[in-house]
């Protein structure tokens, strides 16, 4: 036996897994759910670097029963916390089995800054326009991406979904058509440009947006 | 040991004691770390450990899932083992008077309000100094962890804290106050602190929203601008909340302070949970009454009067949250006029 009833690794650092979802995050609510059920001394969650299996991520993979999972979303984990990291039963809706040992890559939408260049942004759809009431936040997930959207009034932008300060999702914010605050601890920002007012020390990270036909589109690096 | 911390506005350090907060360090030294709670809830204080070796007294605060990575830390719960260095967002010049410290008194005189509101007093062994609207961290022998309560009244070099508190079900010093039989228990207290505070010469017009026992600090607001005669020259408008008649408290003394500026502070009763009785409408005829909640309240009958206005709020989360709202979206104040606490 190691050291662990169980240990968990998270790909936080390959070249698609955190593009695919929210790793960082994965790995917070698995150790706050370790936590939460006092097995914090029992249970290890480890951001890990690249599993080679490129493509089919989000993946984590649990020892010592070796379940490797992949394609996995924030709505899965709660499962694969309850029964397998705390109930030792592996989820096997989402086990990985690639049928071939060793490295699997696919070819993935990894694309050089050359090759995006040419072929522009790619749009992903969040939503219908008439959905978000003027001054309205909207948090959307535009290609596993968790973002929001906002009408100012004069038209839509979209953000990154969390505040840099606490980490506390925007869409619980404030918007009076010039002026994005987060109620938590006041940050401001300009909602045109993004950029820190007050006592806010960063910016926000802004996406593309376009409207056609009523439905609104955000562009992903 | 010495604490270095590190913000985007610049560097300090100073002197911090074993089993010593190292926020109350911080402070007590005049280094102004983000807080606001103080007391484990919040998540401002978050600072990440950079160097050095700390613990925390409450590893399950619930300020704890502000944190992002395991070398974040609250300053507020963490104590230093060695030397350390921290890093947070901005250190700032403190607005308030006083250098908070920590020093000890006894609990006197508590005595109930409502059915579930208690007043108590604590009388300091060296007298302190504090803003309107600050609070103190008080901590009860045998329970663990400090509680925040506003101070209630105000004076400069008070020999006496004055508080109100709810009691709260499973609260360990709310059923401790409540239980009887606690006066001359000594306190430790911390303080003092918190920035929602109201000092002389705020070219402003005063707004409070309060609920229940949030009052308490509005009290100590309203004390401060009487002295100051700054109702002579500027609005004053009280909102507070409470659930019905059997809730009401401080009346009494709210009744006083306007009837010293009669002309310009006005005093609004919001009852959530019943129509207003009469008998209370004939009992304080210099008082508007309304029902509903109070930050609605407050949001009909301040529109289009919420110009030049440095707003107070404290009350259960819910409603501080809606008055928050109110207060950017609707009177479009700047955060630096809208000054509330997010202990509770």
């Amino acid at each position: 036996m190691g050291q662990y009833d169980r240990h968990v690794f998270v790909c936080t650092s390959g070249e698609t897994c955190p593009t695919q979802g929210d790793v960082e995050k994965f790995v917070k609510i698995l150790r706050d759910g370790a936590r939460a059920a006092g097995r914090q001394q029992d249970v290890r969650v480890n951001k890990a670097g690249c599993f080679s299996q490129c493509g089919h991520g989000p993946m984590l993979v649990v020892y010592p029963e070796d379940v490797w999972y992949h394609g996995v979303q924030e709505s899965d984990l709660k499962e694969i916390l309850d029964s397998h990291i705390i109930g030792g039963m592996p989820v096997e809706r989402l086990r990985y089995n690639p049928g071939k040992p060793g490295a699997n890559k696919i070819e993935v939408e990894v694309k050089t800054p050359q090759a995006e260049k040419a072929a522009g942004p790619v749009w992903h759809r969040v939503g219908a326009a008439a959905d978000i009431a003027v001054n309205g936040i909207k948090e959307v997930a535009a290609n596993g991406t968790r973002v929001v959207v906002i009408n100012t009034g004069r038209g839509f932008v979209a953000y990154e979904a969390m505040c840099p300060h606490e980490a506390i999702p925007l869409a619980e914010g404030v918007c009076d058509g010039s002026v994005l605050t987060c109620l938590e601890h006041m940050w401001q920002f300009d909602v045109k440009t993004g950029a820190p007012m007050g006592d806010a020390q960063e910016g926000l990270k802004g996406f593309p947006l376009k409207e056609e036909k009523g439905e609104l589109y955000v562009a992903m690096a | 040991m010495k604490i270095v911390v590190t913000g985007k506005t610049g560097a300090a350090d100073f002197e911090c004691d074993p089993g010593e907060k190292i926020l109350h360090a911080a402070l007590r030294h005049g280094v102004e770390l983000p807080y606001e709670c103080a007391t484990g809830t919040c998540g401002t204080c978050k600072a990440k450990l950079v160097s050095g070796r700390t613990d925390s007294q409450w590893p399950d605060a619930p300020g704890k899932k502000y944190l992002k990575t395991e070398a974040d830390i609250l300053t507020c719960q963490s104590v230093a083992h060695e030397d350390s260095a921290l890093e947070v967002f901005a250190l700032k010049a403190r607005e308030a008077t006083a250098t908070p410290r920590a020093c000890a008194g006894v609990l006197r005189d508590v005595r109930p309000l409502t059915h579930d509101v208690v007043a108590f007093e604590v009388d300091l062994d060296t007298p302190m100094d504090f803003d309107a609207g600050q609070f103190a961290l008080l901590t009860v022998p045998g329970i663990a962890g400090a509680r925040a309560y506003s101070m209630v009244n105000f004076e400069r070099g008070a020999r006496r804290l004055s508080f109100v508190v709810k009691k709260k079900p499973g609260g360990g010093v709310s059923e401790w106050l409540f239980g009887g039989g606690v006066e001359g228990t000594r306190l430790e207290i911390f303080g003092p602190v918190g920035h929602a505070i109201w000092q002389p010469g705020t070219a402003k017009h005063v707004l409070c929203i309060a609920g229940g026992s949030g009052i308490a600090g509005m009290m100590s607001v309203l004390a401060h601008a009487c002295q100051a005669q700054h109702f002579a020259q500027w609005d004053g408008h009280v909102f507070f909340g409470v659930r019905g008649a059997r809730d009401a408290f401080f009346f009494d003394e709210l009744d006083e302070f306007r009837a010293c500026f009669p002309a310009r502070l006005s005093i609004t009763i919001a009852l959530s949970d019943e129509d207003v009785p009469d008998s209370l409408v004939a009992k304080y005829p210099g008082f508007a009454f309304a029902r509903g909640f109070v930050h609605a309240v407050a949001g009909e009958r301040m529109k289009d009067r919420f110009a030049g206005v440095r707003a107070y709020v404290a009350g259960p989360p819910p409603m501080v949250d809606a008055s928050l709202r109110l207060l950017l979206r609707e009177a479009r104040l700047p955060p630096a006029d809208i000054r509330y606490d997010k202990f509770s």
